[in-house]
């Protein structure tokens, strides 16, 4: 017969959750009496019965579960990213370029050169239309400055008689 | 292979656990790298557990029938990130944990908002007859005893209690799964089981149903 007192609950809840949390004279203890080992054996029961009445009363799934063809393969999320970051880098590289591009220090005098040289080359250009279609001979020489230009009002007719020049005519 | 899952969900526990886990792992490495038919195999695995550990906690069968959805296809996306292939069911329960509890949150959004929703498992079966009348009336007793029940336990025993006795999962999953170390867990289920033995109604009436 076991003289030791029967275990408290909270010793039998203890050895329901894991007997090993008990002492080595409680596991004994436990080994030898049987009011204790069937208070053990009513909370176990009671504890896997709550959990089989609640699977026994839950309803069966009815719908099946379809997992999307392309799921996890096209992910819309990383296709706008993937977008997001090309047009990033794309604008990164224009900013990048153009900065390089502009901030070179001979920059300047090259855009200056280039200006020079188109100047030059509309002069050369309205010079030879001048060669070619040349003010009458009255007219050279008459320039104002180094402008070509001849306004009417300063230009000088020189004198011929009207009858004289109605006979050439006819 | 599914065939050797079949014959474990209804034999009961009759198979090898070693063949079992080690079936399971091989399933998850070529569901990591992509394979499609073996993640549905493993849906087909835990699709029950994991529909009824959803409902466990919503009380509501669309509810809990969306969320099982939406569990798997996250699962789905996300099974590249699993490292280990031997922690695939605790990670599972992990996906579906989390979106319980995000679906709580909404419905407490909306109940402060004064929206209420109505909840179709207590609309009444029209079709039923009486015996089934009966079940649905033992049901509802069943589950506002196990949620007055649970009501009165932290945060951390309510989670802990259900997935041991409810979910019927072993200490070191649980541990993986609420990311705490079993002594931890331990503490937490002795603390619910000291108060689950005053329970004597639900206790009753679970042993009752058996």
């Amino acid at each position: 017969m076991n003289k030791n007192p029967h275990l408290p609950e909270s010793k039998i809840a203890m050895a329901a959750v894991d007997l090993n949390m008990l002492k080595k004279h409680e596991q004994e203890h436990l080994k030898n009496c049987p009011d204790c080992r069937q208070s053990l054996y009513s909370l176990t029961s009671g504890l896997d019965s709550v959990g089989s009445t609640s699977n026994k009363f839950s309803p069966e799934m009815v719908t099946s579960i379809t997992i999307p063809e392309y799921a996890g393969r096209i992910n819309p999320w990383r296709i706008f990213s993937a977008a997001a970051a090309g047009a990033a880098l794309a604008i990164f590289a224009f900013i990048v370029f153009n900065f390089s591009y502009i901030a070179q220090p001979d920059r300047p005098q090259e855009l200056a050169v280039s200006v020079e040289a188109s100047d030059d080359e509309m002069l050369i250009e309205e010079v030879s239309i001048l060669l070619e279609n040349p003010l009458p001979e009255d007219w050279s020489g008459l320039n104002y400055g180094d402008e070509l230009i001849v306004y009417p009002e300063d230009l000088e007719f020189p004198e011929q008689d009207t009858n004289e020049l109605l006979q050439n005519i006819m | 292979m599914l065939m050797i899952f079949q014959l474990y969900m209804h034999t009961g526990r009759q198979t090898d656990e070693a063949d079992i886990s080690q079936s399971l792992r091989h399933l998850a490495e070529m569901a990591i790298q992509g394979d499609r038919h073996a993640f549905e195999q493993i849906m087909m695995i835990f699709r029950e557990d994991i529909f009824r550990m959803v409902y466990a906690r919503t009380q509501s069968r669309m509810d809990a029938e969306d969320l099982t959805q939406e569990i798997f296809i996250k699962a789905y996306h996300k099974i590249s990130s699993l490292k280990d292939s031997t922690l695939l069911k605790a990670w599972l329960y992990r996906i579906a944990l989390n979106k319980v509890k995000d679906i709580h949150r909404k419905q407490a959004l909306l109940s402060m908002l004064f929206i209420s929703r109505k909840n179709e498992d207590d609309e009444p079966d029209i079709a039923a007859n009486e015996s089934s009348a009966l079940e649905n009336i033992q049901k509802k007793q069943f589950w506002n005893a196990l949620n007055l029940f649970t009501q009165k336990l932290g945060s951390i025993e309510k989670e802990v209690f259900r997935l041991k006795y409810i979910d019927n999962l072993s200490i070191p999953e649980i541990s993986t799964i609420l990311d705490k170390n079993e002594s931890t867990i331990k503490t937490h289920l002795y603390r619910a089981v000291i108060k689950f033995q005053k329970e004597t109604h639900l206790i009753e009436m679970a042993k009752g149903e058996n």
